[in-house]
C-alpha cells in the first residue's frame, strides 16, 4: 500500500506557506523526511495523520483518500507526534490500555493482553504502574511508540521521535522501528541527517514547504559523488571563501572551521574532494537550492 | 531596597489590564447603583437617599465579595509569579533577602488589589451628577462616609485577605489553593452572619466576622431613615474591635508567612529510576504482538463513551478541588441548617423540604463552582497536557469524547446532590428527626436538580467550545449567568421562555407536594432541554479536533459536520421551537404574563381615571349567600353569590361601580334591569346604571358569580388559592368590591413621582368627624353582613366555610356542606378544602358552664404534633378574652390548616387559616423558647373581638384597634401560661424588631396612635406600649377601658371607632401622675437612651449590702424619619438588683434569675444617684429588666456591681 501525495499546499492565516504544491509516493518501509525546523515537515504529518486540512491537492493511502475519510485513515494509522503528554496521575498500563480502547480494541481480554504485550516490547513492563508523567524521555518515547503500534496501523508517522534522546536511547528506538517498519509505511521526520542514513529506504528532503529531493539515500549520494570538496581554513579567512564558493556547510574541527563547498569540478585553492556524506546532500540542497538543479 | 523592589511591583501591575478592567467594573457597578433603579444591592429603601453615607457603606461592604476576588487574584499571581514562570532559581540566587522579597511583593500587590475598589466611590459620585436620576432621592456626598467606607470598611478586609492568600501561595505555591482559601475566608463571613439571627449571640458575631459585614450590620441596625442618610461609622465600639482584630490577626498570618518562607525549593519526590532495569532494554525483545479484533459499532462506541465517563468522573473525583468545594458546601449547609431559625427564634423541624431548600441554598453557590471549574477543565483536559493529537488520531468519533466530559460532569453534581442529601438526613437524625422520606429527597431535590444542572451543563460546555481559551471562557460563562438575571430584569421579561433554564418554581408542600407548577416545570425544562440539545450539538460542530483553530477552518469543519450530523441537531431544533410554541401558546395565549412594569402602569391608569369617584355614595353589602362547587383535583371553582346590598345614606344611589377583582379567576355579575355603562377591562372596573336609583333604606338583590377553570399551564401560577389538597380563598376572590379603592393605587412614593402622581396619604387622617368614619378599613361599602354557604369538595376532603355546619351531604359523587355564620359579622371570610385530621374539643364558659363553643383544629395527618398547643390556645384565650373583653358570639373556633405558599395565620369570623410552613412544624422542645404556636394561636383569637367586634374606621390608627390590641390581648393570655420570664424575651424581641425596621420606613414613622398599617409599629411598639402600660396601671383597670370599648363598639354600625376612642377610654383609667405613659406611648415617638453608670456595693455591720447606683436617664422624642429631639424626664423606670447565682435543682433554676431587689425610681433627665440595701452580696444592676420601654441602646442598660472595701472611702 503506497501513500501517494499529489499537488499538496497549505497556506496558515498569517501568510506562511506551509506546503506548495508537495507530491511525493512513499512506499512501505521506512521513510525518511529531511529538513530544517520550520520546514513544513510538522504540518505535512499532520495532515496526513488527519490533525489537520490542506488547501489543495491529494493524499491517497492505498484506495483511501485521506483528506475526506478521515475516519478510514485512523483505523490504520499509528502516530506519534513530536511533542505528546499524557493525563496527570496515569499509569503507562492505564494510559496505553485508554488509547487501546479508544483505536476500537473493545474485548476486554484482548485489550489486556495486547497491552501487555506492547508493553515488554517496549521494555516498559517493569514500570507499568508508574505515572507516565514521572518517565524519562526515552522511557516516554517508547511509550509513544507503544501507543502508535495498537491496531497493526498500515500508516506509521513519527514526527521527530528521537529528539531529546542520549545515543542510548536512540539506538534503542530505532531497532523498535526498523522491526515494525518492514511492511507498513513509516514516515519519520528528523532534522538529523544521521537517522535517515541508518534506518531509511527512501527519503525526502523538505524545505519552506517544498520538496528539493525525493529518492533513495543511496542515488543521493550518488549524485553527489566528485562534486563536494573540503578545506580546513582559518576564522579570518571565511567571510572570503564564502564569497568565492558556494559554502554549504561549516563546522569546527579541533578548534579549526572546517568548510565543505559543493563544486562540479576542482576549484584548486587548497580545496581536497571528499565522499560526500549524506549531511553533504542535505545541506547542498538547502543552502543552494536555487543552484542546484534536482534531477 | 524593599521600596524599589515594591514600585517594581507597583509599575508591573499598573502595566495589566486586570487593574482597569475591575476599577471599571466597581465604577460601572456604583454608577448604575445610583443612576439605575433596575439594579439594586439589599432591599430597596424609599426613605434613604441613593447616595447617603448608609448606602455607600452597603455597596463597599456588599461589593467585598467580590474585591475578594479580586485580591486573590493579584496577590495569588504576585506570590507565586517566580514559581509560575521559573524564574525562583534566578530570583532567590540574588542577594535579595527574605524580608525585602516579601513584603514588597506582599504590600506591592495589596495596594494594587485596593485601588480598583476605589471605582465604586468614582461610580456612585458621577452617578449621582446624572441629569435623569430624580433630584428628591439624592443627597450631598460625603467625602467623609467615602473615605471611611473604604479605609475602615474595605481596606482592613484586604489586608487580612491579602495577607491569607499571600501566605497560603507562597507557602503552598498552588494557585487553587489560594482561591479555596478565598472561599473559605467567604464562608467563614457567612457563618458570622448566620450567628446573627439569635440576639444573644451578636456581638460574638460581630467580632468573628472577618470582613466585618456582621459588625456594620450591628452597629447600624438601629439606624433611623435620618441615621442612615447623615450618619457616619462610630470609630469606636464593636466595629472598630472587629476591624483592629483582624488588622491583628493579618499581622500574625504575615509573621508567620515569613517565619515558614524559605528561598530554598521545595523538594520534589522524586521516584528513583532503576538505570539497570533501563539498559537491558537495548535491543528489543521479540515479543509478538498479538493480533486483535477492533470494532466500531454501537456497542463499541458506547463501550468507549463508558470508559471517557469514567475515566474523567474518577479524574474529577481525586482532584483537590472536589473535595474542597464539596466539603466546604457541606460545612456551609451545615451550618445554615444548624442556625436556621424562624418568627420569634423559634426552631422548626427539619422536615426534609426545608433540608432541602436549605441544602441547595447552601450548595448553589458551590455547585456554580464545579461547574464553572471542571467544564473548562474538560474541555482542555486533552489540550492542555499535549495529549490532544494522539487522541485525535484514534478512530473515536467526534461526539463521543464530548458527551462523555458531559455526563461525567452530571455524574459528579449527581454525586454532590445526593452526598447533600445524605448529609440532609444525617442532621435530621441527628436532630432527632426520624421521618426520612427518601421519595421528597428524589423528587423535590436530586432529579429536578439533575435536569437544571444538565441544561446548565450544556451552556458551559458551548461556551468553552466556542470561545476556545480556557479563561475566556470562564470569563464568559460567569458572566452570562450574573449578568443575564440583571438584564432581563432590566428589561421587565418575566418569561421562562427567555431565561435561560428558567421554570415556573415548585414549591414542595407537606399537603399539596409538588404542586400545580409541576406539569409548567415539566414543560419549560423539556423546552430549554431541547435548546441545551441544540446547544450541545453546536458545541460538537465547532468542537477543536485537530490543530484547526482558526475561524476560517472552524467554520468550514463546522459546516462539513452540520451536513453529517444534522440528524443530531434538526431533531433538537425542532423540539426546541416546537415546545417554545406550546409553552408560548399556553403561557401567553391561554393565558397571559404580566410584568411588572406593565401592572405598575395599570395601577397609575386606574388611579388617572377612576380617582375621581373616589368616595362616591355606594349600597353596602348586607347579605350573601355563596354556592360554591369547588373540585380541587381538577383545580376548578364555580361559585354563584346572592347578594343584598343595601343604600344606608341619605341619598338616592343611580348606578354601582364594581372592581371585578380578576387575578385568574373570572367575575361576572348580573344585576337585574341594569345596564351596563362603562366596562373597563384593563383594570375590570365597572359602572352599572340601576333600572331606576335605589332610594335610601332600599335593597337591591343580584348575583355575582366567579369561576376559574384553569386552561393549559402558566407561566406562573396565578391562582394560587386552589389547590389539589389544600385550596383556601377568601370572599374578596368571588365578589365585587363596590366602589373605587385606594387600594389599588400605585404605593411607592418614588414610584409615584416618576409616574408624576401627587404625593399620597397612606390613610386619611385620624379624625372624630362621624362622616369620615363611614367605612371600616377591612372592605369600603360593606359593614357587618349575614353569610350562608353551601360548598361542595371531592369526597376524600372536607370543605369549610364561615359559622356552624348545619348539614352534610354527598350528591353526584361530590360532598356538600352548608354553614351558616351564627352573627352579623365583617364582610371577610375564607373558604377551605384539604383532607384533614380533625381535633375537636369543647370549651365550657367558665362564667356560664351552660355556655359552650366548639374547637376545632383541621390538620394535615402528619402535623399532629403542636395541634394540642393549638387548641389549648384556642381554650385559654376563649376563656381570657370572654371573661375581660365580652362574650364570644360565634358557636365554634377552628384552626385550619392550609399550604405552605403563604406563611402566615389570618383571623376570619371564628375560623383562622394557619400556614403549615409557621406552627405546625415548629419544634417547641425546648421549654425555654418563646411558644410561636401558642402566641400566633392566641393573637388571631385576639382578632375575634379586635377587628371581628370592634373594627376601625378607615383611617390612621385603625390597626391599634386590631393588631396592637390583638397582641395585648395574646400576651395576657401567654403570661398566664407561660409566665413573666417569657414575656421579658418576647418584650426584648419586640423592641429589637421595632428599632431595627424602622430604618426601612418607606413613608413616615408615625406614633402608635396615628399607625398607618405598619407592622413594625402596630404589633411590635404597640406590644411594648400596651404591655408597660398593663404593667403600670394594672390588668384590670386597662381590661376595664377595652371591655369599654366592647361594650359601645362591638358589632355596632358605622360611624366605626378609631384610634381616639381607644384612648379616651384609656385616659378614664390611666392616673393622673402617669398621663405622660399615655403622651409618650401613643402621641409621641419615644425612645429612651436610659443607662447605669456605676454600681457599687460595700457591706453594712448588719451584713447587709448598701448598693449605690448612678443612672443616666434619657428621653427623647423622633419625628417621621428618626431625628430625634430631647424631651424632659421624669418617668418611673425599673431597678433591679441580680444575685449572684446559686446552685439549684433544676426545677429551681429559675430562682437565680429573681432579682434580689427591684425598684421602681422616677429617673430625671440627665445624672441619677440612688442607693438601695440588700440582702445578699449583689452583682449585677439593671434598669427596666422587663423592656417596658423602648432603648436604643440596651448593652448599657446593665452594669456589673463593684465591691468596695470596707475602709475605703
Amino acid at each position: 500500500m503506497d501513500l501517494r501525495i499529489s499537488g499538496l499546499s497549505k497556506t496558515y492565516g498569517n501568510g506562511v506557506k506551509a506546503l506548495d504544491n508537495v507530491n511525493l509516493t512513499i512506499p512501505t518501509g521506512m521513510f525518511g523526511l529531511l529538513g530544517p525546523n520550520g520546514a513544513g515537515k510538522s504540518t505535512l504529518m499532520r495532515i496526513l495523520a488527519t490533525l489537520q486540512e490542506a488547501d489543495s491537492g491529494a493524499v491517497m493511502l492505498g484506495d483511501i483518500d485521506v483528506l475526506k475519510d478521515k475516519a478510514a485513515v485512523r483505523r490504520v494509522l499509528g502516530y506519534l507526534p513530536q511533542e505528546f503528554g499524557v493525563y496527570p496521575k496515569t499509569s503507562a498500563y492505564r494510559m496505553l490500555d485508554h488509547i487501546a480502547l479508544l483505536k476500537g480494541v473493545i474485548a476486554n481480554g484482548e485489550r489486556k493482553a495486547l497491552v501487555e504485550a506492547l508493553l515488554q516490547k517496549v521494555n516498559l513492563w517493569e514500570h507499568r504502574d508508574r505515572r507516565i508523567a514521572g518517565f524519562s524521555g526515552g522511557m516516554k518515547q517508547r511509550f509513544g511508540i507503544a501507543q502508535s503500534l495498537i491496531g497493526e496501523p498500515k500508516l506509521i508517522i513519527v514526527d521527530e521521535p528521537t529528539a531529546g534522546l542520549d545515543p542510548g536511547e536512540r539506538n534503542r528506538f530505532y531497532n523498535l522501528l526498523t522491526e515494525i517498519g518492514e511492511n507498513v509505511v513509516v514516515i519519520l521526520s528528523t532534522h538529523i541527517v544521521q537517522d535517515v542514513q541508518e534506518l531509511c529506504s527512501n527519503m525526502a528532503i523538505i524545505n519552506k514547504g517544498r520538496v528539493l529531493f525525493a529518492g533513495a539515500p543511496a542515488e543521493a549520494l550518488r549524485e553527489m559523488r566528485g562534486r563536494i570538496w573540503e578545506k580546513s581554513i582559518a576564522k579570518s579567512e571565511f567571510d572570503a571563501h564564502n564569497a568565492d564558493h558556494m559554502v554549504i556547510s561549516n563546522k569546527l574541527i579541533a578548534g579549526r572551521p572546517s568548510i565543505h563547498i559543493h563544486s562540479a569540478g576542482d576549484p584548486g585553492n587548497g580545496f581536497h574532494a571528499v565522499d560526500p556524506t549524506l549531511e553533504d546532500v542535505f545541506f547542498s540542497h538547502i543552502n543552494g537550492a536555487n543552484t542546484i538543479v534536482v534531477p | 531596597m524593599t521600596w524599589r523592589l515594591f514600585l517594581i511591583e507597583m509599575r508591573h501591575w499598573s502595566r495589566q489590564p486586570m487593574v482597569y478592567i475591575f476599577f471599571l467594573l466597581f465604577a460601572l457597578l456604583g454608577f448604575g447603583l445610583v443612576s439605575w433603579d433596575k439594579l439594586v444591592v439589599g432591599g430597596p429603601l424609599a426613605n434613604v437617599k441613593l447616595n447617603a453615607p448608609y448606602m455607600v457603606y452597603q455597596y463597599y461592604s456588599a461589593l467585598g465579595f467580590l474585591g475578594l476576588l479580586m485580591v486573590t487574584a493579584f496577590v495569588n499571581a504576585s506570590a507565586i509569579r517566580d514559581f509560575a514562570n521559573n524564574t525562583q532559581q534566578i530570583m532567590f540566587s540574588t542577594p535579595l533577602n527574605k524580608r525585602q522579597y516579601l513584603l514588597s511583593r506582599y504590600l506591592g500587590s495589596t495596594l494594587i488589589s485596593t485601588l480598583p475598589l476605589l471605582g465604586i466611590s468614582l461610580g456612585m459620585i458621577l452617578g449621582s451628577a446624572m441629569p435623569w436620576v430624580d433630584p428628591e432621592r439624592l443627597g450631598s456626598n460625603d467625602p467623609m462616609a467615602h473615605a471611611q467606607a473604604y479605609l475602615y470598611l474595605s481596606l482592613p478586609n484586604i489586608i487580612l485577605s491579602a495577607a491569607v492568600i499571600f501566605a497560603v501561595a507562597v507557602l503552598v505555591r498552588s494557585t487553587t489553593a489560594a482561591f479555596v482559601t478565598a472561599i473559605l475566608i467567604m464562608v467563614g463571613s457567612g457563618v458570622a452572619e448566620s450567628f446573627m439571627t439569635e440576639m444573644d449571640n451578636q456581638t460574638l458575631a460581630a467580632l468573628l466576622d472577618p470582613f466585618g459585614g456582621t459588625a456594620f450590620e450591628l452597629v447600624s441596625r438601629y439606624w433611623t431613615v435620618e441615621d442612615k442618610n447623615t450618619m457616619l461609622l462610630p470609630v469606636s465600639g464593636v466595629l472598630l474591635w472587629n476591624r483592629l482584630l483582624w488588622l491583628l490577626v493579618a499581622g500574625m498570618v504575615f509573621i508567620f508567612c515569613y517565619w515558614r518562607f524559605s528561598f530554598t525549593e521545595r523538594k520534589v519526590k522524586a521516584v528513583p529510576v532503576h538505570a539497570t532495569t533501563d539498559v537491558q532494554g537495548t535491543l528489543a525483545p521479540s515479543t509478538n504482538i498479538p493480533r486483535v479484533a477492533r470494532r466500531y459499532d454501537g456497542p463499541a462506541r458506547f463501550r468507549q463513551w463508558r470508559r471517557i465517563v469514567w475515566n474523567d468522573f474518577t479524574g474529577m473525583l481525586q482532584g483537590t478541588a472536589f473535595l474542597l468545594v464539596t466539603g466546604i458546601g457541606l460545612l456551609n449547609m451545615f451550618l445554615g441548617l444548624a442556625f436556621s431559625s424562624s418568627l420569634y427564634e423559634n426552631t422548626l423541624h427539619p422536615v426534609t423540604y426545608r433540608v432541602n431548600e436549605i441544602t441547595e441554598g447552601s450548595f448553589n453557590l458551590f455547585i456554580m463552582i464545579l461547574i464553572t471549574f471542571y467544564s473548562g477543565l474538560l474541555v482542555w483536559k486533552e489540550r492542555e497536557p499535549k495529549l490532544d493529537e494522539v487522541h485525535d488520531a484514534t478512530p473515536i468519533p467526534l461526539g463521543i469524547g464530548l458527551f462523555g466530559k458531559y455526563t461525567a460532569l452530571l455524574l459528579l453534581l449527581s454525586l454532590v446532590l445526593v452526598l447533600a442529601s445524605l448529609g440532609g438526613m444525617l442532621f435530621q437524625l441527628v436532630k432527632g428527626y426520624t421521618r426520612l422520606e427518601l421519595d421528597v429527597y428524589l423528587g423535590n431535590y436530586i432529579l429536578p436538580s439533575i435536569v437544571g444542572l444538565g441544561i446548565m451543563l450544556t451552556l458551559a460546555f458551548f461556551i468553552h467550545v466556542l470561545v476556545n481559551n480556557k479563561y475566556v471562557g470562564y470569563a464568559v460563562f460567569i458572566l452570562f449567568i450574573i449578568g443575564g438575571g440583571i438584564l432581563l430584569n432590566a428589561l421587565d421579561i418575566s418569561s421562562h421562555l427567555a431565561n435561560f433554564n428558567s421554570a415556573p418554581v415548585t414549591e414542595y408542600s407537606d399537603m399539596n407536594t409538588y404542586g400545580t407548577a409541576l406539569g409548567a416545570w415539566g414543560w419549560f425544562k423539556a423546552y430549554w432541554a431541547s435548546c441545551g440539545a441544540v446547544l450541545m450539538a453546536l458545541a460538537l460542530f465547532f468542537w477543536i479536533h485537530g490543530k484547526e483553530t482558526s475561524w476560517r477552518w472552524r467554520i468550514r469543519l463546522a459546516r462539513e459536520r452540520f451536513i453529517l450530523g444534522k440528524w443530531i441537531i434538526l431533531p433538537g431544533l425542532v423540539a426546541w421551537i416546537g415546545l417554545g410554541a406550546w409553552n408560548y401558546y399556553n403561557t401567553k395565549v391561554l393565558n397571559t404574563v404580566v410584568g411588572n412594569d406593565e401592572r405598575e402602569e395599570d395601577a397609575v391608569y386606574y388611579e388617572k381615571t377612576y380617582s375621581r369617584y373616589q368616595g362616591m355614595v355606594q349600597p353596602h353589602y348586607t347579605d350573601i349567600a355563596f354556592t360554591i362547587d369547588l373540585d380541587p383535583h381538577q383545580r376548578i371553582l364555580h361559585s354563584v353569590a346572592r347578594i343584598t346590598v343595601k343604600n344606608k345614606s341619605a341619598v338616592p344611589i343611580d348606578s354601582l361601580h364594581l372592581n371585578m377583582n380578576s387575578a385568574g379567576i373570572v367575575q361576572e355579575v348580573d344585576i337585574p334591569g341594569a345596564s351596563l355603562v362603562l366596562n373597563d377591562e384593563r383594570v375590570d372596573y365597572r359602572i352599572y346604571k340601576l333600572a331606576r336609583p335605589l332610594l335610601p333604606g332600599e335593597e337591591l338583590r343580584f348575583t355575582a358569580t366567579a369561576d376559574h377553570v384553569p386552561e393549559g399551564f402558566e407561566n406562573t401560577v396565578s391562582v394560587m388559592q386552589l389547590n389539589e389538597n389544600g385550596t383556601f380563598f377568601n370572599n374578596m376572590s368571588l365578589i365585587p368590591t363596590i366602589g373605587y379603592t385606594s387600594g389599588g393605587e400605585l404605593q411607592d412614593k418614588n414610584d409615584r413621582r416618576k409616574h408624576e402622581l401627587p404625593p399620597k396619604q397612606r390613610m386619611p387622617k385620624l379624625t372624630d368627624d362621624p362622616t369620615q368614619r363611614m367605612d371600616n378599613y377591612l372592605m369600603a361599602n360593606s359593614d357587618w353582613v349575614t353569610v350562608r354557604t353551601i360548598i361542595s369538595t371531592t369526597p376524600d376532603q372536607i370543605a369549610i366555610a364561615p359559622g356552624s355546619l348545619k348539614r352534610e351531604w354527598n350528591e353526584n359523587g361530590k360532598r356538600l356542606f352548608e354553614y351558616v355564620v351564627d352573627h352579623p359579622s365583617m364582610n371577610f371570610y375564607s373558604f377551605m378544602s384539604a383532607r384533614y385530621d380533625v381535633l375537636r374539643e369543647k370549651w365550657i364558659d367558665p362564667n356560664d358552664p351552660s355556655h359552650s363553643v366548639d374547637v376545632e383544629v383541621y390538620y394535615h395527618p402528619t402535623h399532629a404534633e403542636n395541634v394540642p398547643r393549638m387548641a389549648n390556645s384556642i381554650q385559654k384565650s376563649l376563656s381570657y378574652y370572654s371573661t375581660h373583653f365580652g362574650p364570644y358570639r360565634h358557636k365554634q373556633a377552628r384552626i385550619i390548616e392550609f399550604p405552605r405558599y403563604q406563611t402566615f395565620a389570618q383571623a376570619f369570623p371564628g375560623t383562622m387559616p394557619y400556614s403549615e410552613g409557621i406552627g405546625f412544624i415548629a419544634d417547641l422542645s425546648d421549654a425555654t423558647d418563646i411558644d410561636m404556636v401558642f402566641y400566633v394561636v392566641a393573637h388571631e383569637m385576639g382578632h375575634q373581638w379586635w377587628a371581628h367586634q370592634v373594627m376601625g374606621a378607615d383611617m390612621q390608627g385603625a390597626t391599634l384597634l386590631s393588631e396592637s390590641m390583638a397582641q395585648y390581648s395574646a400576651l395576657m393570655v401567654m403570661e398566664k401560661e407561660y409566665g413573666r420570664a417569657q414575656m421579658r424575651k418576647f418584650l426584648k424581641l419586640e423592641s429589637d424588631r421595632y428599632q431595627s425596621s424602622r430604618g426601612s420606613e418607606d413613608l413616615k414613622e408615625v406614633p402608635l396612635l396615628e399607625v398607618e398599617n405598619q407592622g413594625y409599629i402596630h404589633y411590635n411598639k404597640g406590644s411594648i406600649v400596651l404591655y408597660g402600660l398593663r404593667d403600670f396601671v394594672g390588668e384590670d383597670s386597662l381590661n376595664k377601658a377595652f371591655r369599654a370599648l366592647v361594650d359601645t363598639f362591638a358589632y355596632a354600625e358605622p360611624p366605626y371607632p378609631t384610634a381616639l376612642d381607644m384612648y379616651r377610654e384609656l385616659k378614664k383609667v390611666v392616673p393622673d401622675s402617669l398621663s405622660y405613659l399615655l403622651e409618650d406611648g401613643f402621641k409621641h415617638i419615644t425612645l429612651y437612651n436610659n443607662r447605669v453608670d456605676s454600681a457599687t456595693a460595700r457591706t453594712l455591720p448588719d451584713s447587709t449590702w448598701e448598693v449605690t447606683v448612678q443612672l443616666w436617664g434619657e428621653k427623647n422624642h423622633a419625628d417621621s424619619l428618626g431625628r430625634e429631639t430631647p424631651a424632659p424626664m421624669n418617668d418611673w423606670i425599673d431597678v433591679s438588683i441580680m444575685r449572684y447565682p446559686k446552685f439549684r435543682p433544676k426545677a429551681d433554676r429559675s430562682l437565680n434569675d429573681i432579682p434580689l431587689l427591684q425598684r421602681r425610681v422616677r429617673l430625671v433627665s440627665g445624672r441619677n444617684v440612688c442607693t438601695f440595701t440588700v440582702s445578699e452580696k449583689p452583682l449585677r444592676v439593671v434598669i427596666d429588666r422587663d423592656h417596658l420601654f423602648i432603648d436604643r441602646v440596651l448593652e448599657d442598660n446593665g452594669r456589673k456591681v463593684v465591691i468596695r472595701d470596707h475602709d475605703a472611702p
